[in-house]
């Protein structure tokens, strides 16, 4: 009951913080929705098959039971769906980084790519974390505490991501360079009315600011 | 229960993709061909052929061995997941490379990081959809008593 609580006001409290005006359409996304919430629930009726995967959900929803005794094998297959979560976010946010950077002609179509990338993220994080994650920790104490079970993979998907932001950044600082360094050739072509090669020398620079004073 | 879980999520996979105005932008071969075949050909050259389809065989099948051989197909799925995202990565970086070789041009810098990311994104549904399930498969057969 007390983790429910807790649940619900987290998952309140950063949808309060995200909606000053208080409108939650925004935070809708179909797409997102899909890939980050649906698409990790196949994944793991791949690998634990029906009946694993339904009490696992019902675990995830209804919390512990007294009735029956939790064991590592649970704890595995929770550790285990939130790295499918994780997993999904990490699609979710490469997949609308593509539609991004390919729509980027049209920004009347980028909507719905920065809603699954930035949505899919949070929905993702939502779900493994608040949800997932606090049931993990209460298995892992109802266990004992610290119990050691095999590691399910997630590091490549989080190398992938990192790599990803990485990427971003440097593409981020190389558009913008290349921007600016055009916007600064244009500038120079208005002043003086005439081509000028997209490379700035030393003297063409003070040639502008001779212009500019 | 494997083939459904699978079909669901790739064909989950490609009706996003499709639903999207232009799903052309999602495919490209060349990616899809490197992140599926260098792995493959890297994890026949670490593991060899014969540990490798036994690893499929024990995720696909219902047979369950000793403990030790299943911990030993579980490894070889794991370096095969690592190995699936570190060609992707290494993908990205070799199209970054690229990128900068046409810096001076942002009408082509965008579409071009755009394809430049797809072999990333294959890679993670590939580690994350395909592979990963069959390793936490493998390591649930080995702990059925735990």
């Amino acid at each position: 009951m007390g983790t429910i609580f807790g649940l619900v006001c987290a998952t309140g409290l950063v949808l309060f913080m995200m909606s000053p005006r208080g409108s939650f359409g925004y935070l809708v996304s179909l797409e997102a929705i899909w890939v980050t919430l649906i698409i990790p629930l196949f994944a793991a009726l791949a690998a634990f098959g029906f009946m694993d995967l339904r009490k696992t959900l019902r675990f995830l929803l209804r919390g512990p039971d007294h009735s029956n005794v939790m064991t590592k094998r649970d704890l595995y297959r929770l550790r285990s769906l939130r790295n499918f979560y994780r997993s999904a976010g990490c699609i979710a946010i490469l997949g609308g980084a593509i539609m991004i950077c390919q729509n980027n002609a049209e920004p009347w179509s980028l909507g719905p790519a920065i809603a699954l990338s930035a949505l899919g993220v949070f929905y993702a994080l939502l779900v493994a974390e608040l949800l997932i994650g606090t049931r993990c920790m209460q298995v892992d104490r109802l266990l004992g505490g610290r119990v050691s079970v095999g590691q399910p993979s997630v590091r490549p998907a989080v190398e992938a991501f990192a790599v990803f932001v990485f990427i971003s950044i440097l593409l981020l600082v190389m558009y913008l360079s290349v921007v600016g360094h055009k916007l600064a050739a244009h500038v120079v072509d208005l002043m003086h009315d005439a081509p000028v090669p997209i490379l700035l020398g030393v003297e063409e620079v003070l040639d502008f600011w001779e212009v500019v004073i | 229960m494997i083939p459904l879980g699978w079909m669901l999520a790739l064909l989950s996979v490609l009706a996003v993709s499709f639903l999207s105005d232009d799903a052309a932008q999602m495919v490209d071969v060349h990616s899809l061909i490197l992140v599926t075949v260098v792995p493959l050909i890297l994890i026949l050259g670490v593991c060899g052929f014969q540990r490798f389809t036994r690893a499929l065989k024990m995720a696909l099948t219902e047979q369950i061995p000793d403990g030790d051989a299943l911990t030993d197909c579980e490894t070889t799925l794991a370096i095969f997941s690592r190995l699936t995202t570190a060609c992707g990565s290494f993908a990205t970086i070799m199209g970054f490379v690229y990128l900068l070789a046409i810096m001076d041009d942002p009408d082509k810098l965008l579409p071009k990081a755009g394809v430049v990311l797809l072999p990333l994104l294959y890679a993670v549904i590939l580690a994350a959809l395909i592979i990963d399930p069959l390793r936490c498969r493998l390591w649930l057969k080995s702990n059925q008593t735990k």
